[in-house]
């Protein structure tokens, strides 16, 4: 990697005390202002500040003004009407982990108690195979505007080989305002977890179909990202759905109540 | 050099709930203790608390609501909106905290610094601790320090946007280094631009390469915004390299991130 600037290395360590004052010496410098004397460190400069604070005084006239429901509906694609408070998703994800980690062979009573799922959907173990897949070319095309361009072909990620005797487990279902979601999850022999597919998804109009198209494979990767030997990590946008991960989580405290993993 | 034995990994790893998405720590180093496991975890709660939109009596909501000001927040919250305007002014308008609605009903929300900058600062936490080699997974935005194993880099896949269980790119990276990614599909809701209200169009993804989570996941948000002309703007800033995507499935490349790019995958010959 190529050395980073002064401007780059501004949060090298984080936003720390002295950040204020660096980032005050960056701006002196950037907009050529005067004031090019080193602030006290950890303080804020007073300008700055009070740039800052009009800005939010700013924010509070405005909110005094009826928002353009152009912008509430831009955020809000999939429902109609403003979102009222929301709940905060670690949060329900941290009630059902507390629920599930709390029973043993009542497991599903459990979740269903904290988090009201479908209690007619049950885990459940059977034997089950996974299929590899190949990988297409990438090929390279001309360019423009000074960045390179080329077709986007997929790399596929190749799945794990499958062992005779995995074992597939069922999520609980989750229910929310666009549908139920329920996963199924496949562990190896060893406990690995092998992949992880949707059994359900929710379907109400084309936004929805589309958005969980694209954003269920990506919860799969993020599943699968732990313990995947092709690649060790992966960067992109994730759908961050907490009844996927809810239901993923129900299936992995079953199978760890059944011995199947050691998976937390 | 004397070579010896290389002694057996303790691999730890740790997935936490947290600021709405998972954030996975793939710890390969030998330190054996996790207190900076738990040390950066308890951060990361702190950060969840304080600049949440999700939560209605946040600071950070309390602020957008103009029942406290500046003077009754912690340090780290001036210093945080202090640097969403710096970076509002770095892309003329592109990034702007105080400008799209939020959940809570303001229209306060630094969240496009607030993820980057706290997962960096979680990588400093570990790296206080002794640990040396691992990556923090925020949803996507990744912090990356040292090797996956000795003399191996870390293969950091790029999500393809409109291919569901692909990869559009995979990237050898050794750090300190961070790869964050912006897309249309994140969270189910589109990217806003600050500078007209409407969701942007023109890509369907950005990956950002550089030193620093805190302005490479900035700097990917602030690019989809911009669009292809993006990739111009991001010249200014050394040491970083971009790679957009956009809806014909065209990969348009900064000129240096080629570099990044893992040269082949290797297969297995059965």
């Amino acid at each position: 990697m190529e050395r980073p600037s002064p401007t780059d290395q501004r949060s090298k360590r984080g936003l720390g005390a002295d950040q204020a004052a660096r980032l005050a010496a960056l701006n002196a410098r950037r907009t050529g202002s005067a004031a090019s004397r080193a602030p006290r460190r950890g303080v804020q400069p007073p300008t700055q500040r009070d740039a800052l604070n009009a800005r939010l005084d700013a924010l509070a006239n405005r909110r005094s003004l009826p928002p353009p429901s152009a912008r509430a509906g831009a955020l809000t694609p999939n429902h109609a009407g403003p979102r009222s408070r929301r709940r905060h998703p670690a949060q329900g994800a941290r009630a059902a982990a507390l629920g599930l980690s709390l029973a043993s062979t009542g497991a599903l009573a459990a979740l269903f108690a904290v988090t009201g799922g479908n209690p007619s959907a049950g885990n459940q173990v059977a034997a089950a195979s996974i299929v590899a897949s190949p990988r297409p070319a990438t090929a390279l095309v001309p360019g423009s505007a000074g960045a390179t361009s080329m077709a986007a072909a997929p790399v596929s990620t190749t799945p794990p080989v499958a062992a005779a005797t995995d074992a597939v487990v069922d999520g609980a279902v989750f229910h929310n305002r666009w549908g139920d979601v329920q996963v199924e999850a496949t562990f190896a022999p060893d406990g690995t977890l092998l992949d992880v597919t949707t059994l359900q998804t929710p379907y109400i109009d084309g936004r929805s179909v589309r958005i969980n198209e694209i954003a269920v494979p990506q919860l799969n990767s993020e599943a699968l990202t732990a313990q995947s030997a092709e690649v060790d990590t992966v960067s992109g946008a994730t759908y961050t759905s907490n009844d996927y991960r809810r239901s993923l989580q129900s299936a992995i405290d079953a199978a760890r109540a059944a011995g199947l993993t050691a998976i937390a | 050099m004397v070579t010896t034995a290389t002694p057996p990994k303790a691999r730890l790893h740790h997935v936490e709930c947290v600021m709405g998405t998972a954030v996975s720590f793939d710890v390969r180093d030998t330190t054996p203790h996790r207190d900076g496991l738990d040390e950066a975890i308890a951060w990361l709660h702190h950060v969840d608390h304080t600049f949440s939109t999700y939560i209605d009596d946040s600071p950070i909501s309390r602020l957008g609501r103009a029942e406290i000001t500046l003077d009754d927040v912690d340090e780290e919250v001036t210093d945080i909106l202090l640097l969403c305007e710096q970076l509002n002014d770095d892309t003329d308008g592109a990034f702007d905290a105080f400008a799209v609605p939020a959940p809570n009903g303001t229209t306060l929300d630094p969240s496009g610094v607030v993820k980057g900058w706290s997962i960096e600062r979680a990588a400093h936490i570990l790296e206080a601790h002794g640990h040396t080699d691992f990556t923090i997974n925020a949803g996507g935005d990744i912090a990356i320090r040292g090797h996956a194993a000795p003399d191996t880099p870390w293969t950091v896949g790029i999500r393809h946007p409109h291919d569901r269980d692909a990869l559009a790119m995979v990237l050898d990276v050794v750090g300190p280094a961070a790869v964050a990614t912006s897309a249309t599909y994140e969270r189910g809701a589109h990217i806003i631009d600050p500078r007209t209200g409407q969701p942007t169009t023109e890509l369907a993804s950005v990956t950002v390469v550089g030193p620093d989570l805190t302005l490479v996941d900035a700097y990917s948000t602030a690019i989809f915004v911009m669009g292809l002309s993006g990739l111009q703007w991001l010249a200014r800033h050394r040491g970083h390299e971009a790679m957009a995507i956009t809806h014909d499935d065209r990969m348009h490349l900064t000129p240096g991130f080629t570099a990044w790019r893992r040269p082949e995958i290797e297969r297995p010959a059965y």
